[in-house]
């Protein structure tokens, strides 16, 4: 259990951390996107110049933050 | 400073347009995997109610005949395309969230147990694709692309093969159609034979996550079968994921020492720029169930969160399989791909029945 509330703006600057991270993750270890070619770029989609991999950690880490400060509860199936 | 504020608004324009580009094939993707789920309720109830012997038909077949009749018989129009290529983040954002399902020392029991059969089976599947290539006369480079995609783990390891070697487009095409179309011919036989079989839903999800070559086919497979033996066909793909940099780093040396490949200098750069990141995702999930992050209605809530990933990756994978396109490639890498898969299947069954019979699993 959580003992400090944690408001969804503080939830929010964990989530722009997280993406600051995957940023700078993505810089520092980034795999060549063109040998990769999984990137969203090159999935026809061209969202952003992060790999999907980075995308995927940063998007389920968040979704994971969200579930444990309570604001995503009781995911149903 | 005028022209680069302007410059940086054209942009931030140009990303949330990208952005809202994929909203329609997302839409298209949740539709047909929601539209599975319906399906798997209504068909069983219906049987159910009118006392039928009727099959349980899961949610992922439904979603994957959904995509498959839409994209084999109608023209999806542009407008989706975008969204629907998302299919790839669905699959690898579930897989990640899927780390939640597991604790750590079951990553590691099975993950090892995989871990052997993976190395025994990439070093069987190379030499066996490189024997059959060479038997049909294929393009060496294009027999390369082949051993790669079946032996460690279909398109991806296709595409980070094809700039490690410097393969021809046409010869990564014609690896990734035969890939591509034995993969969806699994998704209907693996679990078959399974069933005549009565196997087990570690055994078969082992086997799945060994024989089934593209990650996404392999994770329907497995679901195809149970919720339990798709959990284990993920970890047996993701350790055989995790193995594309050492193939590809062989094959580069191979190729670089025949003057048709640019040389490899740093060895360690290379096999971490090729690691599949997300892996190391599903780990630390993996390692905060175990550490106690997360209460047990959360990893709930986490494990269903990964099956809505999933149902989207489910919906791409019918809706990217289009049979008309994949004829087009020709027959010879085909069947050369298909006999290669065949002999592959046969041969990991037999891994996984012999680690039955010794670690009882």
């Amino acid at each position: 259990m959580c003992i400090i509330p944690i408001k969804t703006v503080d939830y929010m600057a964990l989530v722009w951390l997280l993406f600051l991270h995957g940023t700078l993750w993505q810089t520092a270890f980034g795999h060549n996107r063109k040998e990769m070619g999984n990137d969203m770029g090159n999935t026809k989609s061209g969202v952003s110049s992060l790999s999907l991999d980075t995308w995927a950690v940063i998007v389920a880490l968040a979704l994971a933050l969200a579930v444990k400060f309570d604001i995503l509860k009781n995911v149903p199936w | 400073m005028a022209s680069s504020t302007s410059l940086s608004q054209v942009e931030s324009d140009n990303r949330l347009l990208n952005t809202l580009r994929i909203v329609p094939g997302v839409l298209l993707l949740a539709g047909i995997g929601y539209a599975g789920k319906i399906l798997e309720h209504s068909v069983n109830a219906y049987a159910k109610a009118q006392h039928w012997t009727f099959p349980n038909i899961e949610y992922v077949l439904w979603a994957i005949l959904i995509g498959l009749v839409i994209s084999n018989t109608l023209s999806i129009p542009e407008l989706f395309q975008p969204g629907i290529a998302t299919y790839e983040f669905w699959l690898k954002l579930g897989i990640v969230l899927l780390g939640a399902r597991f604790v750590l020392a079951d990553v590691l029991k099975l993950g090892g147990i995989s871990l052997g059969l993976v190395v025994i089976e990439i070093t069987l599947s190379l030499a066996l694709m490189t024997l059959l290539g060479r038997w049909f006369k294929l393009k060496p480079k294009l027999t390369s692309l082949l051993a790669i995609g079946s032996s460690v783990c279909g398109v991806s390891a296709i595409i980070a093969a094809k700039g490690a070697i410097d393969a021809d487009d046409e010869d990564s095409s014609f690896a990734i159609a035969a890939i591509l179309a034995l993969g969806a011919l699994s998704l209907f036989t693996f679990p078959a034979i399974a069933h005549a079989l009565h196997m087990n839903d570690v055994s078969y999800g082992l086997w799945a996550g060994l024989g089934v070559d593209n990650t996404a086919e392999a994770t329907a497979a497995g679901a195809l079968y149970s919720d339990a033996a798709g959990k284990v066909a993920v970890l047996a793909k993701t350790t055989r994921n995790a193995m594309i940099g050492f193939v590809v780093l062989a094959y580069a040396i191979y190729w670089a020492g025949r003057g048709q490949a640019e040389a490899v200098n740093n060895k360690a750069a290379f096999l971490w720029k090729k690691f599949p990141k997300f892996v190391l995702g599903f780990l630390l999930v993996s390692l905060l169930v175990g550490l106690h992050t997360f209460s047990k209605g959360q990893v709930a809530s986490l494990g269903n969160l990964s099956k809505w990933a999933f149902l989207l990756t489910f919906a791409g994978v019918g809706l990217r399989t289009n049979f008309r396109n994949m004829s087009k490639q020709g027959l010879r890498p085909f069947i050369v791909g298909a006999l290669g898969e065949v002999l592959i299947a046969c041969l990991t069954l037999g891994l996984v029945v012999g680690a039955n019979r010794i670690w009882g699993l």
